[in-house]
């Protein structure tokens, strides 16, 4: 059969016929890449052949030239460049000139350039294509052609890197900014080239740097703003949105000649689209503001000038987008649907990120408007002064708005019984971020009951207002427990806990999990485990025996459900219970002894079980893991059936996060259990080395590996000696790792690894001192103080890197005190480390505290 | 598609915005469900790991190295690790050694560990010889051995009582030293005998009995600012309690000594003092009396307005001042016969310092209870009614609550007093009371809208002008509070019943 077939029945009605074709057409691709594309080719380029095929055609071709995942990305590129070079240059000919072509879609040869040209700019291929484009732009009669060039250009300007491109960002610039003109007089044309502009703003930094660039640029874009045509409108605001974001420090000339006056106008359109955008771009001001106000700060904590100033655009421009804002709050839908993004919604960011930027100047101006409105008969009134209010509670001094929020509390309590549900769910929000921010306003005797029973209450309403029901009481569960003292005897909420938990787990009773209600309470039940005080425990054990009964009753209906939503749903439900248990365990400790056997035997039960859903098993190992913590030695007992599915879970590199989790469990046994783990500890050091020098296993687990390499050897004491040479053997391999200092991704991730290295060490050394056997170390003294140098002269390490570092030189100089080995510490960087660790203002106390111990004993050994 | 992939990217701004809108802490999804259970479950093993290997460091340091990279940050002197019971031992050798040296640092390590003692030395304080081996050290004659010896019953003493209580056999040795010419000894041991003092009335008696109170007062004769200061604390711990024998102060001659130290002195000092006071002006009014006729007040008004800047400091004047006002009216005349004493306390009244503005209206009652005109005149021209209701219809409840009592104390004496009162603006601040679940605060709500009611013409007008005032006024007739519901009811019925419009009746006649 032909291709032309095949795409044809691709298409039929009938299921079999089409799953055939689509499979047929996948086998030609996988047998002759060349040839298939070569057919695609030959059907979308020929004029006369059917516009639907043409364009299914087209459609195949890109599709077989890019995808979303960035593996079969990369090989689909590499598929293509192996193929012969006239076949290319065919395909790339044929869809260039079928730019412009009328009957099939307008952007199929556009998007079939940009995935070539994705996958030959970077290898230097194709370099007469940009010039092409470009002429297109500049010299082509028909409109269309022109179009689609410039669609084409945004295109490959979105999806390749900015660095490939900057070589021709002067052409691109200048071609786009051609057709973005006022003078472009087919409005097509114009959209196209705003969107490319927008597309390219990012690699042009170095014509934007230039003044007579800059200008012309901003001059293009803010005329297109006054088009009659809303498409171009809405297309210049994105672009002014993302030019204020991406280039702040050049805008003051523009703000006052420009910008404010044509925003605060934007805000106003008719047209919705550029209203928002015109709101978005202040939003983006104040994010700017709040990044440079933070950028001051940390400046002047370091006694420095900060780089960059902000020149307060929000502050100077709030008593005119103010009211603005405020109307717009007004403006809500009726049923706002979860991803819609409006207008009223818009502007509620816009107030809460201005009240975070211009702090007290933002209270006086909306407070009578929530005075005013706050009991208007009309709902949108109401809910937009509570948004308003709510909205303000973040930036301002506290001590401004304390007054404010106790005279307001006994209304928004109230409030909670508000006809309306979207008045309902802005009360409970604002609700909530007063109890997370100004907590200080409610009063434990006038308020605390009120709000509590009315919050109770709403976990009886529509489950949209639960959410921020669990939210609130989760929030005054973190701020009035005592911070100083995580086992007080009692707090001001130990009387409210059984009505609260009550509450909550009837709503969890409940089948479904509308609008994320039952995960909100399971969350809200476990933080109210975990922060609650010692006149509580004898309640969190009953938390503790419900969850188990529901979760044994989840295992017992396991086997009856079908479909793939449910099936989801009974996964997700059993997440959410895990997770309350698991936070009654850590917060029981040795007291969940009494039901730790049940508990175990439903964690055996689950990880024993058909089911292959990895998230759950990852949650019962984490469970098993505060088990171990909570049990200590006790433990032991539950070791016989558990450690194959241990060891199985770590011979599975493929379910990486469950075998992260696995390696951590051997830390956790070892801890626990001491040197009784030395019968282990061959087939614990086995695993780990085999994961570690894995190919398949994902790189994030292997710092956590090292880290064990220590826990091991710190139970095992002297015993450690057996794997002594084979462990310094692959730390020294693990330490020669270097980061490329232009990745950011792989600075950290040696970061963690040297983390972990230093942490192995320190864990060997220790161990071998406590088991008397301190002098088998010292054959690789050199080669960790070589490491050890390197780490210390790195400028990107992390605080806990650091106290890791200076614990293990304090650990070394004990190890070597009175030996030969003190030679190594009369180095200076050891000293300028230590001081450095001790001194310097990044790091924190804990650290410091460390190196002043380090110092100690580097002193003492010296003397020795 | 490509297409979809640009509108995401074009719409990414917009995204960020969007997650931020009605934000709250919830997961959203499962997947960040599970990424944050990771991360903490992560998180909590590494603070297990560094317990781990921090517990077998600090161990190695001796305690002068200990000492010494402690030194390093300044008057951060406390050892962060717990002593075991072989630690211990071993300064126990140290304590004993031949050595003067090794003994004192032995001691010096001691008392830095009392601070904060681990169990082990909680055992060796209670059940071991430690008190005999300082004791030891009490008689060997040097000074320096002495005054570390001191230091460790001083931190001993200043733990819980089964410490404390082990330390009283030196009390004999820490008297004949008050006497002695060694000011830093006699410091150290008025600050011992102090720390003792405050554990109750047991030791108090002990102390008593064994003669602390004469040389302690004759402390007082000491130039040097700092034993003045010891002197006071160990004096004003020793007069607490019910049984605290006063007389025995007053017989020394203490208040001439005290008020001495009352001119041209700095504000540390005056507050030393007058803690003193403040413990024996708050027993019975013979002893206000006794204070209050050796001429105290003017000297303690002089340092009202110095105090007045220092926040908390000036707390002992001001509850002197209040326990001077709670006796005998002619004892409140003596204060507000000084002109600078009432304008001073309303000024305090605004202090920023929450239990300074608290004491301050305390006070400020206690004045306003005698409910005689010529008092409340004064107390007015003081400027005090804007202040005390500015107070009461804003701030915290507590601090309201006081307020409240001094404006009700006004407006109980009759027409002329309430209706000079700001009414309109107290209304609603007293409305919130009456809504509280206090039954103190629900009183005083009740016993100004009775008041208002029946004393002020308009008063019934100015309820009714108040949305949900008179329900709030119905609610407490549910109270559990006998008295609340009844007077509730009365004036329900009274103002706001159906049938008896405007009848005139004093119900807490």
């Amino acid at each position: 059969m032909d291709v032309s077939s095949l795409l044809q029945s691709s298409l039929s009605t009938d299921q079999s016929i089409r799953e055939d074709a689509t499979r047929k057409l996948e086998q030609l691709a996988q047998e002759n890449y060349a040839a298939y594309v070569s057919l695609l080719n030959q059907v979308f380029a020929t004029e006369q052949a059917d516009p639907t095929l043409r364009q299914l055609a087209g459609l195949a071709l890109k599709n077989s030239l890019t995808a979303k995942d960035t593996t079969r990305k990369e090989e689909y590129a590499q598929r293509w460049l192996s193929i012969d070079q006239g076949i290319r240059s065919q395909v790339k000919q044929d869809a260039l000139k079928t730019f412009g072509s009328s009957g099939i879609s307008r952007s199929t040869a556009p998007q079939v350039v940009s995935a070539i040209a994705e996958i030959e700019l970077p290898a230097n291929q194709w370099s007469e294509l940009i010039p092409t484009l470009l002429d297109n732009v500049t010299n082509q009669e028909s409109a269309l052609h022109r179009q689609a060039s410039l669609q084409a250009l945004g295109y490959i300007c979105e999806s390749t890197e900015p660095m490939v491109l900057a070589v021709n960002a002067n052409e691109i610039l200048t071609a786009v900014v051609q057709g973005a003109r006022k003078e472009e007089t087919n409005d097509d044309v114009r959209l196209e080239a705003l969107h490319a502009l927008y597309n390219s703003l990012e690699f042009i930094r170095a014509n934007f740097d230039r003044e007579g660039e800059r200008n012309f640029i901003m001059q293009v874009v803010c005329e297109a703003t006054q088009s009659t045509d809303e498409r171009i409108q809405l297309a210049a605001f994105e672009c002014l949105v993302r030019i204020m974001h991406l280039y702040y420090d050049k805008m003051r000339f523009y703000m006052e000649k420009a910008l404010f006056g044509l925003t605060v106008l934007g805000m106003n359109s008719e047209h919705s689209g550029v209203a928002l955008q015109a709101v978005e771009f202040w939003s983006t001001v104040c994010d700017e503001e709040l990044e440079l106000q933070e950028e001051a700060n940390e400046a002047l904590d370091m006694g420095e000038q900060p780089e960059r100033v902000s020149f307060d655009f929000a502050k100077t421009a709030a008593p005119e987008i103010l009211p603005v804002l405020l109307w717009m709050l007004t403006q809500q839908e009726e049923e706002a649907d979860e991803d819609e993004w409006n207008i009223a919604m818009a502007a509620g960011t816009c107030l809460a990120l201005l009240a975070q930027t211009i702090t007290d100047h933002i209270v006086p101006p909306v407070i009578p408007f929530v005075e005013s409105n706050i009991q208007s008969t009309d709902w949108r009134y109401r809910e937009a002064a509570v948004m308003a209010f709510g909205s303000i509670l973040e930036g301002p001094n506290p001590q401004i708005l304390t007054p404010l929020v106790n005279q307001a509390l006994p209304t928004l309590i109230n409030m909670m019984r508000d006809p309306d549900v979207n008045v309902k769910d802005t009360v409970t929000w604002t609700l909530g971020r007063v109890s997370d921010v100004l907590v200080e306003c409610i009063k434990p005797d006038i308020h605390l009951p009120q709000l509590i029973s009315a919050l109770v209450l709403g976990l009886q309403d529509n489950p949209r207002i639960v959410g921020n029901c669990c939210w609130s009481l989760m929030n005054l569960a973190e701020q009035l427990s005592s911070v100083e003292d995580a086992d007080a005897d009692t707090s001001l909420l130990s009387r409210y806990f059984d009505g609260v938990i009550t509450a909550l787990l009837r709503i969890t009773d409940r089948p479904d999990n509308e609008a994320n209600s039952r995960t909100s309470a399971y969350e809200a039940v476990s933080t109210f485990v975990s922060t609650a005080a010692k006149d509580c425990y004898s309640n969190i054990e009953k938390v503790a025996i419900t969850v188990l009964e529901r979760l044994e009753h989840t295992l017992s209906v396991q086997n009856q459900i079908v479909g793939s939503d449910e099936m989801n749903a009974h996964y997700e439900l059993q997440s959410n219970l895990l997770s309350v248990l698991t936070n009654c365990v850590r917060k029981l400790g040795k007291n969940i002894a009494s039901i730790a056997d049940r508990i175990m035997t439903v964690f055996l039960q689950i990880l024993n079980s058909q089911s292959k859903h990895s998230t759950t098993k990852e949650d019962v190992f984490i469970g098993v893991g505060a088990l171990i913590s909570a049990l200590e030695s006790d433990f032991s007992r539950y070791l016989e059936p558990f450690i194959p599915i241990l060891y199985s879970a770590l011979q599975n590199p493929e379910e990486y996060q469950l075998c992260g989790i696995a390696v951590g469990l051997i830390g956790d046994i070892c801890r626990a259990l001491g040197e009784n783990s030395v019968q282990y500890c061959n087939a614990f050091m086995e695993l780990l080395i085999q994961n570690l020098q894995s190919p398949v296993l994902h790189r994030n687990v292997k710092p956590a590996i090292l880290s064990c390499f220590g826990d091991v050897a710190l139970a095992i004491g002297g015993q450690f000696e057996s794997f002594l040479n084979i462990t310094m053997m692959v730390l020294q391999q693990a330490g020669n790792m270097r980061a490329d200092k232009t990745n950011l991704d792989m600075i950290e991730y040696v970061n963690q690894l040297h983390e972990g290295n230093v942490e192995a060490y320190v864990g060997i050394v220790q161990g071998l001192s406590s088991g008397g056997k301190t002098p088998l170390i010292a054959p690789y003294v050199p080669g960790i103080f070589t490491f050890l140098n390197i780490v210390a002269e790195d400028e990107y390490k992390s605080d806990t890197l650091v106290r890791s570092l200076a614990g293990l030189i304090g650990d070394l100089a004990d190890a070597l005190y009175a030996t030969d080995g003190k030679q190594f510490f009369q180095v200076e960087w050891v000293n300028r480390t230590l001081r450095e660790a001790r001194s310097s203002r990044h790091y924190s106390q804990s650290t410091k505290e460390v190196a002043r111990w380090a110092k100690e004993m580097v002193k003492r050994t010296l003397q020795s | 598609m490509k297409t979809e992939s640009q509108a995401e990217k074009r719409k990414s701004i917009s995204e960020l915005h969007r997650s931020r809108y009605k934000r709250n802490s919830i997961s959203k999804n499962a997947d960040e469900s599970r990424r944050r259970r990771l991360a903490i479950d992560q998180a909590l093993r590494r603070k297990h790991r560094e317990q781990l290997i921090t517990a077998k460091r600090f161990r190695h340091l001796t305690q002068q190295e200990e000492y010494e990279s402690a030194g390093e940050e300044e008057g951060d002197h406390h050892i962060s690790y717990e002593l075991t019971a072989g630690d211990i031992s071993k300064i126990e050798e140290e304590l004993k050694s031949n050595n003067h040296e090794v003994r004192l640092d032995a001691a010096k390590f001691l008392s830095r560990a009392l601070f904060d003692p681990s169990k082990a030395l909680r055992d060796f304080v209670v059940d071991g010889d430690c008190v005999n081996i300082l004791t030891q050290l009490l008689t060997s004659g040097d000074a320096e051995e002495q005054l570390q010896a001191v230091v460790c019953i001083t931190n001993i003493s200043a733990g819980s009582y089964e410490l404390c209580i082990k330390a009283t056999p030196t009390i004999p040795y820490l008297i004949s030293y008050l006497n002695e010419s060694n000011i830093a000894l006699q410091d150290q041991s008025g600050w011992a005998l102090g720390n003792m003092a405050v554990e109750g009335d047991e030791i108090r008696n002990m102390l008593r009995r064994n003669g602390v109170v004469s040389p302690l007062i004759k402390l007082l004769d000491a130039t040097d600012s700092h034993l003045v200061q010891t002197a006071c604390f160990a004096l004003s711990n020793l007069a607490r309690g019910p049984d605290a024998k006063l007389e025995e102060f007053f017989e020394a001659g203490i208040v001439p000594k005290l008020t001495s130290h009352l001119i041209n002195n700095t504000p540390d000092t005056v507050t030393e003092i007058c803690w003193v006071l403040s413990y024996l002006t708050a027993g019975t009014d013979q002893f206000i009396g006794k204070v209050v006729e050796q001429g105290v007040v003017p000297l303690l008004v002089q340092n009202l307005e110095s105090l007045q800047a220092q926040g908390p400091l000036a707390l002992p004047l001001i509850r002197t001042f209040g326990n001077i006002a709670s006796g005998p009216d002619e004892y409140t005349d003596v204060l507000i016969s000084q002109d600078r004493f009432l304008p001073g306390l309303v000024a305090l009244c605004n202090s920023e310092c929450r239990p300074v503005k608290k004491e301050s209206l305390w006070v400020l009652s206690n004045i306003t209870a005698s409910r005689r005109p010529e008092v409340l005149e004064k107390v007015i021209q003081a400027g005090a009614i804007p202040v005390l209701t500015e107070i009461a219809s804003h701030t915290n409840f507590d601090i309201r609550k006081e307020a409240a009592f001094s404006l009700t104390n006004i407006a109980c004496h009759g027409d002329k007093y309430i209706q000079a009162l700001p009414n309109n603006v107290l209304l609603p601040g007293y409305l919130e009371f009456v809504r509280s679940e206090d039954p103190e605060l629900i009183k005083l709500g009740l016993t100004y809208l009775q008041l208002l009611l029946t004393h002020v013409p308009q008063g019934k007008a100015l309820m009714q002008a108040i949305p949900d005032s008179i329900y709030s006024l119905e609610s407490v007739t549910l109270s559990t509070h006998s008295d609340l519901c009844r007077t509730a009811s009365v004036l329900m019925d009274t103002y706001f019943g159906e049938n008896n419009e405007g009848v005139e009746q004093d119900i807490l006649a």
